[in-house]
Order: C-alpha cells, then sequence, then structure tokens
C-alpha cells in the first residue's frame, strides 16, 4: 500500500455525507460479516454525526450559488469550506473561520454582510476554489487551478463515481462562468 | 475535516469472485480493508470515493487468487491545523476535556487550553468558565458538562506508530491518532454561549 498524494483536495461534510450514503446503500444489499464490522460501524457513525450538522441539508447547487455569492470575499479554500461546514451565524463565528479577519474584511457592514450570506439557506462554500485548493496555501494560481481541473475531468472518464461525474462537471461549469448571475433575494429566516 | 488521498495498493480477489463485477469487488475489499483504520501521517480512513485505475490481473504460481494493482482515491478525516469544528464532550478530568465527533473520539483539550478564566470543580469532576459579567452580578458559571456541543480549534494532529501486538489495557491508552484542541479564544467553546441572543454581552466582555 502506497500513498501516492496526501491531499488532492479538500472535502465539505456535504459531498463526504454524500458518498457515505451511497456507499451504505450499496452495503444493504450484502449479508454482515465479521470483516465488514469496521465499515459499517464507521458509515453509521459518521452519517449520524451529519444528522445534526448543516451538511444533511446541503445540496450542489447550493454550493455552485454560495460559491459564487462569496466571490468578492477573496476567501481561501479552507475557508469557504469551513463556512459550508459551519455556516456561521454570528460576526463572531465568521471571524474564527477567516484568518486576519480585521485586516481582509475592513468595514462592520462587509462582515455583517458576509455573515448575512453564510447563513442563507440554499447557500453553499464556493466549489470550484476549494475544490481545487489546498488546506494550507493561500495563493492557488490561475495556471495550476486550470491544470488540476482537467486533470480531474480526466479521470472521472475512468474512474467509477459515486456521482462526482456531476459534482466535478457543474465545478467546472462554475469556474468558466464569466458572468455573475443574479441570485434573486431571499427572505431570510 | 475531511481530505482526499490518492492511494495505490494489490488487492486480492478470491477465485470464486472472479467472475463478478471487478469493479464492485474491488471497491468492497478496499472499504473493507481501509475504513476506521488509521494511516500514520495521513489520518482516520473513511470510505472510498472512486476508482482512478485498475492494473490487469495476475495469478500466481500455487496460488488461485487474482493480485490486481489498483489505484483508488479515498476520503480520509484529517483535519488541518487551524481549522474550527464542533464536537460533543464526552469526559472531562483535571488534565483537560475530551471531545468526540462520532466516529472519533481521540480529541483532547488540554486544561491550559480552556476559555480563562477556567476553574475544576473537584466534586462533580466539570470544568466551568468563570464570565465576568456586567453591573454587580457575581461572575457566571458556564460549565463544560459531557453531552454539549461545542466549536473547537484544531491545534495539533498527533500520529503514533503503535505496536499490533498489545495486550487491552495498552491498546487502550495508547492512541495512533490524537487530535489537540483548543478554545482559549472568543466565539468557542460551547455553541450555545455564542447564539444571536446572548452575543452582543458577550462581545462587550471579551475585548481582547
Amino acid at each position: 500500500m502506497e500513498v501516492i498524494n496526501k491531499m488532492v483536495t479538500i472535502l465539505p461534510n456535504m459531498q463526504v455525507l454524500k458518498v457515505v450514503e451511497e456507499t451504505k446503500a450499496l452495503r444493504g444489499k450484502r449479508p454482515a460479516d465479521e470483516e465488514s464490522e469496521n465499515l459499517n460501524t464507521l458509515l453509521h457513525e459518521t452519517a449520524a454525526y451529519f444528522k445534526d450538522t448543516p451538511a444533511s441539508a446541503q445540496k450542489d447547487e447550493h454550493v455552485i450559488k454560495l460559491n459564487q455569492e462569496l466571490q468578492p470575499y477573496k476567501l481561501t479554500i479552507a475557508e469557504t469550506v469551513q463556512i459550508l461546514n459551519l455556516r456561521p451565524s454570528t460576526a463572531v463565528e465568521v471571524q474564527l473561520v477567516v484568518e486576519e479577519c480585521e485586516e481582509r474584511i475592513r468595514t462592520e457592514e462587509e462582515l455583517e454582510a458576509l455573515v448575512k450570506e453564510s447563513m442563507r439557506q440554499d447557500e453553499a462554500p464556493f466549489l470550484d476554489q476549494w475544490f481545487m485548493g489546498f488546506a494550507d496555501s493561500k495563493v492557488l494560481t490561475e495556471g495550476r487551478r486550470e491544470e488540476l481541473f482537467d486533470d480531474m475531468n480526466q479521470n472521472e472518464e475512468e474512474s467509477r463515481c459515486f456521482g462526482s461525474q456531476k459534482f466535478v462537471s457543474t465545478i467546472h461549469q462554475c469556474f468558466n462562468a464569466s458572468e455573475k448571475q443574479d441570485i434573486p433575494e431571499q427572505a431570510l429566516t | 475535516m475531511f481530505v482526499l488521498s490518492e492511494m495505490r495498493d494489490i488487492v486480492s480477489i478470491l477465485p470464486h469472485q472472479l467472475k463478478n463485477d471487478l469493479k464492485s469487488v474491488i471497491t468492497l475489499k478496499l472499504n473493507k480493508r481501509f475504513a476506521n483504520k488509521v494511516i500514520i501521517d495521513l489520518g482516520l480512513c473513511i470510505c472510498l470515493f472512486d476508482l482512478i485505475e485498475i492494473g490487469d490481473t495476475y495469478l500466481l504460481p500455487g496460488d488461485g487468487r487474482g493480485h490486481i494493482k489498483v489505484k483508488f482515491r479515498f476520503i480520509v478525516f484529517r483535519p488541518f491545523v487551524e481549522e474550527i469544528i464542533e464536537a460533543k464532550v464526552i469526559a472531562s478530568s483535571k488534565l483537560g476535556l475530551t471531545l468526540s465527533v462520532n466516529f472519533f473520539e481521540d480529541i483532547f483539550i488540554p486544561a491550559h487550553s480552556l476559555p480563562a478564566p477556567h476553574v475544576f470543580e473537584e466534586n462533580e469532576q466539570l470544568w466551568y468558565w468563570e464570565y465576568q459579567q456586567e453591573d454587580d452580578e457575581p461572575p457566571a458559571k458556564l460549565y463544560l458538562d459531557p453531552g454539549k456541543v461545542v466549536r473547537f480549534r484544531v491545534v495539533e494532529n498527533i500520529f503514533k506508530d503503535i505496536k499490533p501486538d498489545l495486550s487491552d489495557e495498552e491498546a487502550k491508552k495508547q492512541k495512533s491518532f490524537e487530535i489537540i484542541g483548543s478554545m482559549s479564544e472568543t466565539g468557542l467553546g460551547c455553541t450555545s454561549w455564542w447564539t444571536q441572543g446572548g452575543e452582543e454581552e458577550e462581545d462587550d466582555q471579551m475585548e481582547e
């Protein structure tokens, strides 16, 4: 067993939940045996954890939408994934997630607006940026991003995907979208 | 919390399964092999994300099994340093708090990283945060009871290579993957302390 790449990308909780549910569904048809005890336990416990988090209600479309909404804030992939996973509802929480918040989000209004964006129900964190990013790097050049995208898309053709094919192609669309779509204002609950 | 890792391994398939759909057999084998296991310096393996490449099936002399080189991507639980995570308190002692995220229970917050000023109550074996309130009211005791959902920041991921042949007791004490966290910043600790209602009050007090 050899690890080729320790971290290809960060995954948001909703994506992991999706894969876990699909794996569970496939397992359902098989009889339980000793070896699969570990697998079954893990799948159950992970699903149970996600049930109480925002990830359980998120879909791909939400992710893309939020991604676009959060573009002007220039957040790193790690920050976006965290916003997706945690859905901060107060300025304090946002300050925890965003590094050097005072310098990057200078005014109170901007901070409040960011909080509002992340709170919206049909939102999801950036899809293209985070999907291709690395946790520690704050700068991912355009060229490298394109490279990774192409590589990912090529692999998708050969591999069996758990719905990830659609996922990746939606990211690709998102990435190539040159115009920002007009998202109608939603009433906040 | 989760990353995607690319790995390569050789999967052995028993003769009677060679007639089945190769992809599903390989997926199952890989899931059974890695799920819930910690790989040193990588993290806790969750489940298979997808298969990238399936090599040829080799048959060795004297062995009926088919051996296949497979390249695949696996979902691994490995939070990055400085990440904010929500978890549940499961145990508390003089040394600190132990948290769990259901599928992983070795998250430790050492006593000095709890929100200051922190006090340990001996008879209840509980930690609480002594929160200075406005006016002349006595400081509030905000308890960190087991069962409460808390937010913490990841400080360090510790991987330890453990010998496979340990007695039960030793195996319990030694952890191959441990996460050290901290709750000493504004916004960390019980999620209920920082919700919209009580937020303004906390904010005023927590000027740093």
